[in-house]
């Protein structure tokens, strides 16, 4: 029976993910909903296709365009309204709907994030980090907004106005963020294959609690991981460190058969490892270490199961890696972060050994990866049996 | 006289088993018990990280 339930949860996951697909389709209704929400003093509303249209108003005169779009932030779809005057200007941009932690959205209004578009006209580039000024530590979701407000603005401008938006020169950034990155994901790759290397395991976990964790605060967590399943992948040219993390820590486990970013880059894993080492204690915990792994796989099918059920990666995403390196999160998520690291003074690693799912889930792609190669092992060496079996009656 | 010697040796040796006996024994307990508190102390946490991690997912659903 045990053997069947990676197979059953593989059936539960696609059983919720197809239900969640069937259900949580935008219709026509729902858009020309949001288009009254934005824009109430209209009469009317002209599609220009099926989320872009143009508001008419009581004499029978465009009084706006406006249209909705839904890009992906940091804990999923984000929907977003943008409304634009006649004369192109851009007048108003609404989030209609997301996932985001609300203390993000906070950040993003208080940091005038929004402002900004008032002085934006419809052929403008609109991208991040271009001509919008992006919101430190809320980067994955201005660049949502940003991406959405520019797919409407692009589309009027084309249809309406006739005019080619302006382009930006923004190809794939490769920077020193994107150079650290990749470097400690190197290091870690090899660090325990060459001799003496392994002893600078903790200076390897220092650097990247300060790299990946305080200073970009992007560790591999279940939003990454639900994204892509869910096939939410960003454009490599806007967000490569994604891809950095999430191939830095999925493949050597899938060729190597070893959970490396866990011991190696992790940098809530340094959180802990450096409280392990103010108290150099480590208790034991006694013979419920096997009923821990159990609690671990259940947790992790929890989080997988509301990802693909609700179309949102981090819906129920608990890890406090955003908390701490983010210095954002509502007050249980303090509460939970502070119970942690106090426990972590007494239990080494006592996250990764009792809750983690970013973990369990990278020891069961290691674990496949064993598997395969183990099966592969086989293989050959039984071809190569066969292949000596097959020369004996010729010598 | 030498048997007397031989006798008092292995009675002395005999002591000597008992008491370092008592003390594995008592090291034992010590070891038991202190090894019971902490995993007590981890089940304490455990519940209580477990009660705040369920109360962090269900408060993602009412974002």
């Amino acid at each position: 029976m045990k053997k069947y339930l990676p197979l059953v949860a593989v059936v539960v996951f696609v059983a919720a993910l197809f239900y969640a697909q069937t259900t949580n389709k935008m219709d026509a209704e729902l858009v020309q909903g949001y288009y009254r929400q934005m824009s109430p003093g209209a009469v009317s509303f002209e599609s220009i296709n099926d989320k872009v249209a143009k508001a008419i108003g009581a004499d029978g005169k465009v009084m706006a365009y406006l249209g909705v779009s839904t890009n992906i932030g940091y804990g999923g779809p984000m929907l977003v309204g943008s409304v634009f005057f006649a004369d192109g200007a851009v007048q108003d941009v609404v989030i209609l709907e997301h996932k985001e932690t609300p203390s993000y959205i906070d950040k993003i209004t208080k940091a005038g994030y929004f402002r900004q578009y008032t002085k934006k006209q419809i052929d403008d580039a609109l991208v991040l980090d271009y001509d919008i000024d992006g919101v430190s530590g809320a980067t994955l979701s201005t660049r949502a907004i940003t991406k959405s407000v520019q797919d409407v603005a692009h589309i009027v401008a084309a249809k309406e106005f006739k005019v080619t938006p302006k382009k930006s020169n923004n190809g794939v950034q490769v920077g020193f963020k994107e150079i650290a990155v990749a470097a400690l994901f190197v290091l870690s790759v090899f660090m325990p294959r060459i001799k003496g290397l392994a002893k600078f395991r903790l200076l390897l976990l220092g650097f990247s609690m300060i790299i990946l964790g305080f200073w970009l605060n992007r560790p591999l967590s279940m939003g990454h991981i639900g994204a892509l399943f869910l096939g939410y992948f960003p454009k490599p040219s806007e967000n490569l460190i994604w891809y950095i993390v999430i191939t830095g820590a999925l493949l050597p486990a899938l060729f190597t058969g070893k959970n490396l970013y866990c011991t190696f880059v992790c940098p809530f894993c340094s959180l802990q490892e450096a409280t392990h080492l103010i108290s150099k204690v480590n208790l034991p915990i006694g013979k419920y270490i096997k009923w821990l792994r159990i609690g671990k796989d259940i947790l992790l099918f929890i989080v997988l199961f509301f990802a693909f059920l609700y179309l949102n990666p981090s819906i129920a995403s608990y890890d406090p890696f955003g908390t701490i390196f983010g210095l954002n999160g509502s007050s249980y998520s303090w509460y939970l972060l502070f119970v942690i690291l106090i426990a972590s003074f007494f239990y080494r690693r006592f996250w990764c050994v009792a809750f983690c799912p970013v973990g369990t889930f990278l020891d069961k792609v290691a674990g496949i990866g064993r598997n395969v190669r183990g099966k592969v092992q086989m293989l050959t060496s039984k071809g190569a049996k066969g292949a000596v079996k097959n020369e004996e009656p010729i010598s | 006289m030498k048997s007397q010697l031989v006798e008092k040796a292995k009675t002395e040796h005999r002591e000597e088993q008992n008491v370092s006996g008592i003390d594995i024994d008592n090291n034992q307990k010590q070891g038991e018990k202190s090894s019971n508190k902490s995993a007590f102390v981890f089940g304490v946490l455990y519940v209580l990280t477990i009660v705040l991690v369920f109360l962090v997912i269900f408060e993602g659903f009412y974002r």
